[in-house]
């Protein structure tokens, strides 16, 4: 329950920015390929450059600071241990520091923070695809990217019902599982006393009617997809349609000028 | 006038129970004939055999024995399913377990996808249906978010985009609140009145009186088939069938033991109280 009252990361927050209103198709192959490229930078100027265009993305989401900082709070316990490790474990140029078993040197400090930024930016733009598009966009621009896979025998329609299916019946689950935990609880079943393997225990009268009640709606569900004449992805229409539009064309030439710009602004390895 | 659907000598049972023994057969030899435009109702107890009989109207189950045709297609030729699951719609018991679509838009036209409809055409009918069910500017809200009436009225707006000629509820006001259920009937009987074969499954009597006519199933054979105002004119022992005697045939034989004169032909709540009051004024 608590993760549908507290934003958690990536949780999409409807809106009508400019990053809210392009295809979902196009994010996805920004993202794609925007993940892959944050590893071409090795140097200030370029991840100065990945920087700034993560910064805009914020900017452009209209999507507060506070919001997606709290979110990012989990992810920053793992972007400092990174930076740590490579603090201890890289060796290369001047040392910094000696106390102890510890030795600092200037090469680690520099790929402590590279990593580290390297970390943020990609934690940073895959959040913002999330906190954008809505799950069932999402799915939906999946679905039609990789919809030329099903020439090769890749069930893409399938998974993508499967998808779009789950995320329709999660808040009915979780109605589903309040009720039976209020049930359980009416017959005396303690979920908050006693240590982790206990409490994990005492999950078990709950987890099973769950289980069951999902099996019997699966039944029943694919009784009623079938009596709306579903046969497979086959034959299929879709009442929602896709559209690229100027805003996407434009998301598409800034990235293939940042490729471009990462390449030249990257020192020569 | 043709029947649109023809049951002939229609028999079933399910698999986990194969044995010979006759009583485990949930439909047994059925014969029932369905007429375009009707309202009917199909009443039965518990484990009667009338969801079974539902199911098999739509193909959902096909006959062991027996026919079943819908406008002349039999349901056991596969390559009739297509076409006989536009013509006979089916609104489910459990309102939950039957929205496919994450929005109630998407899941109207889950459907028009399957039949392939054009998304512009689609775009109209959504609308259109949205508009008949009473579920208007609903169109991005989410299933969890309505209620049991509203999401029954989902299934149905889902049902009618299709366009069908007859739509088969099967027990889809007995998970409903009052209102819910209320809701329900208005639009079957809306649907009735708009052309559409209307046949409702159901235990319950106060419900099987809005039909015109009344199918009683018990044990999985067909126990009476008559107009409904024709079926509570004489006794009936409704207690033989596990069903609840009506309220109002209950109160006219008690006032016919107390030797009140009312008229056996009584077919409903309001007629008895008309009736008790035309017999006041003349005493």
């Amino acid at each position: 329950m608590s993760s549908l009252t507290h934003p958690v990361l990536g949780q999409y927050i409807p809106g009508d920015s400019p990053l809210h209103r392009m295809d979902p198709r196009s994010k996805l192959v920004f993202i794609f390929i925007f993940m892959m490229i944050v590893f071409l930078a090795n140097n200030a100027a370029s991840y100065g450059l990945l920087l700034g265009m993560t910064v805009l993305g914020v900017q452009l989401s209209g999507i507060s600071l506070s919001i997606i900082i709290r979110g990012l709070k989990p992810i920053l316990y793992l972007i400092s241990l990174t930076a740590v490790l490579h603090l201890w474990l890289t060796r290369g140029g001047n040392v910094l520091l000696q106390w102890g078993p510890i030795t600092i040197y200037e090469e680690g400090v520099i790929q402590a923070i590279w990593i580290s930024l390297r970390f943020l930016i990609l934690v940073l733009m895959g959040t913002l695809l999330t906190l954008t598009t809505s799950p069932i966009d999402l799915t939906d621009g999946l679905e039609r990217l990789l919809s030329p896979l099903s020439r090769f025998q890749v069930p893409v329609h399938e998974y993508a019902l499967m998808m779009s299916i789950s995320l329709r019946f999660i808040p009915t689950l979780w109605e589903e599982m309040d009720k039976i935990m209020k049930a359980q609880r009416a017959r005396g079943a303690d979920f908050t006393r006693g240590g982790l393997l206990k409490r994990a225990q005492s999950y078990i009268p709950v987890l099973i009617p769950l289980f069951i009640s999902s099996f019997r709606r699966a039944e029943e569900l694919a009784l009623a997809m079938e009596a709306r004449g579903y046969r497979g992805g086959e034959g299929r229409t879709r009442i929602r349609t896709l559209q690229y539009r100027k805003l996407d064309v434009f998301l598409l030439i800034v990235l293939g000028c940042l490729v471009v710009a990462l390449l030249w602004l990257r020192s020569p390895s | 006038m043709e029947p649109i659907i023809q049951i002939t000598d229609a028999g079933y049972r399910y698999d986990s129970l194969q044995e010979v023994d006759h009583s485990h057969w949930a439909v047994r030899e059925v014969n029932l004939a369905v007429n375009k435009g009707e309202y009917l109702a199909i009443m039965g107890p518990n484990g009667s055999g009338k969801s079974t009989l539902a199911k098999m109207l739509n193909a959902l189950l096909l006959p062991v024995e027996g026919r079943v045709e819908i406008q002349g297609l039999d349901t056991r030729q596969e390559e009739n399913l297509f076409l006989i699951r536009r013509i006979v719609g089916m609104v489910f018991q459990n309102p939950d377990n039957q929205i496919v679509g994450t929005t109630v838009k998407d899941d109207v036209a889950f459907g028009l996808e399957n039949l392939g409809v054009p998304p512009e055409e689609m775009v109209k009918r959504v609308e259109e249906v949205l508009n008949q069910v009473g579920l208007k500017g609903m169109e991005k809200s989410f299933p969890h978010h309505l209620s049991g009436g509203q999401k029954q009225r989902l299934a149905i707006a889902g049902v009618i985009a299709m366009r069908p000629d007859v739509i088969v509820f099967d027990e889809a006001t007995s998970m409903l609140d009052p209102i819910g259920r209320d809701e329900v009937l208005k639009a079957m009987k809306d649907l009735h009145q708009s052309g559409i074969t209307v046949i409702h499954i159901t235990h319950s009597i106060r419900e099987a009186l809005h039909a015109e006519r009344v199918v009683i199933v018990a044990n999985g054979r067909v126990e009476r088939d008559q107009p409904s105002k024709e079926l509570f004119r004489q006794p009936e022992d409704w207690a033989q069938w596990s069903l609840e005697t009506p309220l109002f045939v209950e109160l006219k034989n008690r006032l016919l033991k107390r030797g009140l004169p009312v008229r056996q032909e009584i077919t409903g709540m309001e007629e008895l109280v008309e009736e008790l009051w035309r017999l006041m004024s003349r005493t």
